[in-house]
């Protein structure tokens, strides 16, 4: 493997311990160096260039070298292979990180500092001796649950809302433990709509909740591997359900006078906005990249669904919403 | 606190020439001169860090610090670094504070010990 031209990439957010990294790769025989000081240009080489091994910093700003390992693994760069030989390296050799390391097949796991000659021979050896990986799907896998744990918000964490709507109290005691049950469900509704709502605002609510079924539909389709025909069917419908939202939204804001929840609200929407003009846009054959957007998508929702516009809260006197 | 510093070395250039398999002139100056402009930017930041007791942002900075301290063979302040670095992840404001009074003195001492360094070399600028 050592008679080829060898690409390295390099990637540390510290410039001196990057220099170093660099510098040793390159000096490797029939190896040639990138260097990245951060793990969004660590991704454009992975993406741009055939990169044959990866040596990457654990502690960078996101993404992190674990993402990157992530990715690569999840066979998400169009030039990089997914199975090349992966070095992590960190000061610190936290537990948890080595073992989310481990999942995803890294081949070496190194403690700084080292020095150039036993870098040398750790390149050498991982170059010359092929580690069997998991297939893909298997690793896209593990990304989905680590996706599904991240993005679960902590229990004691604050809402950021916009409208705090004050609920009078109950009439006796007994009442409000009888409704303590349902009154907790209430708070955790995403989008609590104000009292004596118009029918626009449920009109909104059933554009989100439709424009949610049609990417779940659309994601489905996708992962199953069905049509074509079927597969551009269903991201007809889902780019139609978020036309409609967007344009329920805009009526119903032109009719409102809640400043602080259409600015909250049409944040939130304009957030979405590029996301749904690259489903219209994106190439189906592009699996890997389908397969960031809808995962982009899902980000949207649970940040949208996790974060309600209106609070309520449980004081004496009922307070008006404007 | 110091006192427990001092048996490291405030640099090492042994330490550097093992690190970089190489004790050439042409090696060992633009490293000492690339240590010295990127730790100066993390410094301020870390004490900067230190006054308002930001613990990530400590704990990130004195990481990085400790990593670069320990390529060129800057053992005090890679010391020094690792102890900070434990504070703040234990969140450990005496102990911070007793990092961010070592910090004054560790930095220029090392400082110090560069531009001599860099001089020896004939490095011209220092």
């Amino acid at each position: 493997m050592l008679t080829k031209n060898i690409h390295i990439l390099v990637v540390d957010d510290v410039i001196l311990m990057c220099d170093f990294l660099y510098g040793v790769a390159n000096k490797v025989t029939s190896c040639r160096a990138f260097k990245a000081l951060d793990g969004k240009t660590a991704a454009e080489f992975l993406e741009n260039e055939s990169i044959d091994l990866l040596i990457t910093d654990i502690e960078m700003r996101a993404p992190s070298g674990l993402d990157l390992v992530q990715r690569v693994r999840a066979g998400m760069f169009s030039n990089t292979a997914y199975d090349i030989p992966i070095i992590m390296f960190s000061g610190n050799a936290y537990r948890d990180v080595i073992e989310q390391s481990i999942k995803f097949d890294i081949n070496d796991f190194l403690a700084k500092p080292i020095t150039s000659a036993q870098l040398t021979k750790k390149i050498q050896h991982h170059l010359q001796h092929h580690k069997t990986v998991k297939p893909v799907a298997h690793y896209k896998q593990l990304m989905a649950d680590a996706g599904a744990v991240t993005t679960e918000p902590p229990a004691d964490r604050g809402f950021s809302v916009a409208i705090v709507r004050e609920l009078p109290q109950s009439k006796s005691e007994d009442a409000e433990q009888s409704d303590a049950g349902s009154k907790t469900a209430d708070k955790k509704d995403f989008l609590v709509w104000p009292e004596g709502a118009t029918t626009g605002y449920f009109q909104l609510d059933r554009r989100l909740r439709n424009f949610a079924f049609n990417v779940s539909c659309f994601h489905n389709v996708f992962v199953d591997n069905c049509k074509a025909v079927a597969i551009e069917s269903e991201r007809k419908r889902a780019c139609e359900a978020a036309d409609y939202l967007f344009h329920i939204a805009k009526n119903i804001k032109n009719k409102e006078q809640r400043r602080d929840f259409w600015l909250l609200f049409n944040q939130r929407l304009e957030k979405l906005k590029p996301h749904i003009l690259e489903l219209n846009n994106i190439n189906i054959k592009h699996h890997s990249q389908v397969l960031v957007l809808l995962k982009r998508l899902s980000y949207w929702w649970m940040q949208t669904c996790n974060r309600p516009i209106i609070q309520i809260t449980e004081n004496e006197v009922e307070v008006d919403d404007d | 606190m110091m006192t427990n510093l001092v048996a490291k070395a405030v640099l090492d250039l042994s330490i550097l020439s093992e690190m970089y398999g190489d004790d050439s002139v042409e090696t060992v100056c633009p490293v000492l001169v690339g240590f010295r402009n990127e730790a100066h930017l993390y410094i301020g930041q870390l004490q900067h860090a230190l006054s308002v007791l930001d613990s990530v942002e400590i704990a990130r900075l004195s990481h990085s610090l400790k990593t670069m301290s320990g390529l060129i063979g800057a053992g005090q302040l890679m010391t020094l670094c690792q102890r900070t670095e434990q504070a703040a992840r234990q969140n450990n404001h005496l102990s911070l504070k007793a990092c961010e009074h070592d910090l004054t003195l560790a930095w220029p001492a090392l400082l110090s010990q560069l531009q001599n360094s860099l001089q020896q070399c004939g490095y011209d600028d220092v």
